[in-house]
């Protein structure tokens, strides 16, 4: 079920019309669980036993582990859960893509193995709600968290239908919390709620299928080398949709579960205005980046025991080679991992032999280093985006080679492209140190009806069939 | 983002409920302007209406069912109406797909369903390349159609509902469309409505109101939408060619083994449109080679047919709605004429 589809709508009304009027707390939590139940099996009533599993696993296995007194007993739970819940999400997720490698290999070892078709359809937020319910055993392993003393209420942290497909991915220690005692829903809360709903919604619909997809489809369709211009664009376009698309999402997560009485984490934060490529992954899929920097990256580390820079340089470049490989099960999203922790590896190593020098403080710095980084990124999504790293290489050489492909795009292409990428820039830029709530709410009120009214004719009349948000394939 | 941590209060349902209030104004006047202009209600045509024709089309079993894939030129040229009065009881499966090669849904039918009635493929030599990409039908029927469920099913026919009340909901009436009116006839407003869809997703086209001149543009634009495909690597590399041709070839094999028949056209263009597809796929060298290569049950070119090469395609590609019925009586005509029994026991 899209949140931008007529039956979300549906369902957002029979939500909160039965929501508000039903007056005891755990029969309220009951009624969400069973409404997030009914949200995923909109998509896939199978997959719903994957969910149930999960949910029944971690449950089992955090109260196994806080009743246990020794250490091997609790961490032969946290293997129980670990295993359970990495198997399940490799079985669905890489085991096509680990069968197409096995076949490789034995290929080139003179071994001709041809499998039966893998077609396994992947469960839609299997990676989100996998990585929520580790962190639940995680936490409760660590003596960070007590187990949930209610089922439901794991259930629901688990199944929570505004994030349950795409993120934010919850902490536990976060949300559990919130379901202990009754929520307190106010007017300004739906208000603010609604708004950031409607703001995702405008991201995802206006921005990301309307204007930028058809663009970058055409331009990532293409083959051989093409105008170095049309390859700028659609890496541009691309980069902007998968912002407007992720995060759009994410706000609309937000806003529902504010309008329910919850908070979320942010998951974004003017990323296009970073300062270097560490400071993008502190403003870009915030929830996921922490959730790799607190249970991998600082548990590697922590191994390690010294501080010395090998030791942070190998934290961070396994960290993010398995961030990339849980974004796709190919080769691609290993090789853009690799390129990501790479940077990562220089920035630091260059920070610590130089970054001391007071040259660094003049302010020209901060923009170079802030172009730099977007560079950087939009390079990392040719292989992001590319069907195949041949076909990533084809399009980073159509910059140096003669053009094979005459794909430019049109007047009317590029009318509609430039407008969102400079006001995406600008807003970024203006946000960097700002809350975007305290804008807003700043904002005269007629001018921020006009603002509503815009984005609402926009999403009604851009015409585009329902699309499916990218980060549903994770 | 939290709603927490500022005291300054604003009101934002009410501010919420004036910009509703404004945008149901607005759009009520374009309604209006529109319905003014002579715009009628389209059918939008979308992923969930191909569904359902592809669900009813994946529970037939019958040897006299017939089902047409293809893109819009198929869904223009073949008058349902027309066919179900020339086969009477015979189940007709509209399954063409507006811009989209109809590469990935013959492989469905042949893959995911018992199929066994006679297919009709509306075929480009551009569209032999199956590899998905926004010009296959790759998303909507591997992602969209194998999770047909009923919250889908709810979903399209609140979008039928919608699309059939409203004129402002039709595509040809969007934002882009808008714009693109305006830069390219110096009006956003369109009032020629000349692409209907119909709810049995009977595709048609109105030429009658266009000058000379404009169907001339028309024609200017569907040979650049053509080269832009083109340029876009549809299919022209030989291993893309060869790997196309191969896949075709087993889904044609498979529906032919379990005793359906499956029929390869290719439908009149002419103008602009048709030089260029000449020039980027001459047919001696791409249309010939899939006569030699695909085990399909006929063949048809509408150049060798003299009752077919003399329909006229205003706008290049699409032929005009009155000449829809008297096309597929001759289409269907030359069909039979190759040996196809469209009435199987």
């Amino acid at each position: 079920m899209l949140f931008n589809s007529y039956i979300f709508a549906l369902f957002a009304i029979i939500v909160f019309g039965f929501y508000f009027t039903i007056g005891d707390w755990a029969w309220r939590k009951r009624f969400l669980l069973g409404m997030s139940y009914l949200f995923y099996a909109a998509w896939n009533l199978p997959y719903l036993v994957l969910i149930l599993f999960s949910t029944g696993l971690d449950y089992f296995a955090a109260h196994r582990m806080a009743q246990a007194s020794r250490k091997t007993t609790k961490s032969i739970y946290l293997v129980v859960s670990l295993v359970g819940n990495l198997g399940v999400l490799s079985y669905f997720k890489y085991g096509n893509f680990l069968l197409d490698s096995f076949v490789s290999v034995a290929a080139v070892a003179g071994i001709q193995y041809e499998p039966m078709p893998w077609n396994i359809l992947l469960p839609v937020g299997i990676s989100f709600y996998t990585f929520q319910t580790l962190s639940y055993t995680l936490d409760v392993y660590r003596g960070r968290l007590k187990p949930s003393k209610s089922l439901s209420d794991f259930a629901l942290f688990v199944t929570f239908f505004p994030q349950l497909v795409a993120g934010p991915i919850v902490r536990a220690r976060a949300f559990l919390p919130q379901l202990l005692q009754p929520v307190t829903i106010t007017q300004d809360k739906i208000g603010w709620g609604l708004t950031l709903f409607l703001l995702g919604l405008f991201q995802k619909v206006v921005v990301a299928d309307g204007i930028m997809a058809p663009i970058v489809n055409t331009v990532f369709a293409a083959d051989g080398y093409l105008p170095s211009l049309t390859v700028f664009a659609g890496m541009v376009g691309f980069t902007i949709q998968m912002y407007c698309d992720f995060s759009g999402y994410s706000m609309m997560a937000i806003g529902l579960a504010l309008c329910l009485g919850f908070t979320l984490p942010r998951n974004f934060r003017a990323p296009f205005s970073a300062v270097g490529y560490q400071d993008f992954w502190r403003r870009w899929h915030i929830s996921l980046s922490t959730f790799f920097r607190d249970y991998l990256y600082a548990p590697i580390r922590k191994q390690a025991k010294t501080r010395s820079l090998t030791n942070v340089l190998v934290a961070q470049f396994f960290t993010f080679l398995i961030i990339g490989l849980w974004h796709g099960a190919s080769w691609n999203f290993a090789l853009w991992g690799v390129f990501n922790a790479v940077i990562i590896v220089i920035e630091i190593g260059l920070q610590r032999l130089i970054g001391h020098w007071d040259v660094w403080k003049a302010k020209a710095w901060k923009y170079i280093f802030n172009a730099g980084a977007y560079i950087l990124f939009l390079f990392s999504i040719l292989l992001f985006r590319a069907v195949d790293f041949a076909h990533a290489s084809d399009l980073f050489l159509s910059f140096f080679r003669p053009t094979e492909t005459a794909l430019r795009l049109s007047n009317v292409d590029w009318i509609l492209m430039i407008p969102p990428v400079v006001a995406v820039f600008a807003l970024h830029h203006t946000l960097r140190d700002r809350s975007f709530e305290a804008i807003a709410r700043a904002t005269p009120a007629i001018l921020r009806v006009a603002v509503l009214t815009a984005m609402l004719l926009a999403i009604i009349l851009f015409g585009q069939p329902n699309e499916e948000f990218i980060y549903f394939q994770f | 983002m939290s709603a927490r941590g500022n005291d300054r209060k604003t009101d934002w349902i009410t501010s919420l409920l004036a910009a509703l209030v404004c945008t149901a104004i607005i759009l009520t006047g374009y309604e209006l302007v529109l319905r003014a202009a002579g715009a009628e209600p389209n059918f939008r045509d979308n992923q969930a209406r191909w569904s359902f024709v592809r669900e009813a089309a994946g529970r037939d079993q019958s040897s006299d069912s017939i089902a047409l894939l293809g893109a819009s030129r198929i869904r223009a040229a073949v008058s349902l109406s027309e066919l179900e009065s020339r086969y009477p009881g015979q189940s007709v499966y509209p399954l063409g797909y507006i811009g989209r090669s109809p590469c990935a849904a013959l492989q469905d039918l042949a893959d995911s369903t018992d199929f066994r009635g006679t297919i009709v493929v509306s075929l480009n030599a551009n569209w032999v390349d199956c590899r998905p990409s926004p010009y296959q039908m790759h998303r909507t029927v591997v992602r969209y159609h194998a999770e047909w469920n009923w919250a889908r099913k709810i979903d399209g026919q609140a979008s039928e509902f919608i699309t059939q009340n409203l004129v402002f909901t039709d595509p040809h009436h969007s934002i882009r469309h808008l714009i693109v009116n305006t830069l390219e006839a110096g009006t956003p407003l369109s009032n020629k409505d000349y692409e209907i869809t119909r709810k049995n997703r009977q595709l048609e086209f109105d030429f009658a109101p266009f000058s000379a001149e404009d169907l001339a543009q028309m024609q200017r634009r569907s040979r650049r939408a053509y080269i832009r495909r083109v340029g876009a690597g549809e299919g022209k590399r030989p291993d893309r060619w060869n790997a196309g041709r191969s896949l075709l070839s087993d889904a044609i094999e498979k529906i032919t083994a379990r005793g359906g028949q499956v029929v390869i056209v290719r439908l009149p263009t002419s103008g602009p449109l048709l030089r260029a597809e000449q020039e980027h796929f001459p047919r001696e060298q791409f249309w010939d080679d899939l006569v030699d290569a695909l085990p399909a049950t006929a063949f048809l070119h509408f150049a060798d047919d003299p009752s077919l090469s003399g329909f006229e395609t205003p706008d290049g590609n699409h032929l005009d709605h009155r000449d829809a019925a008297r096309f597929t009586a001759a289409l269907f005509d030359a069909i039979e004429r190759d040996g196809v029994d469209f009435k199987r026991p």
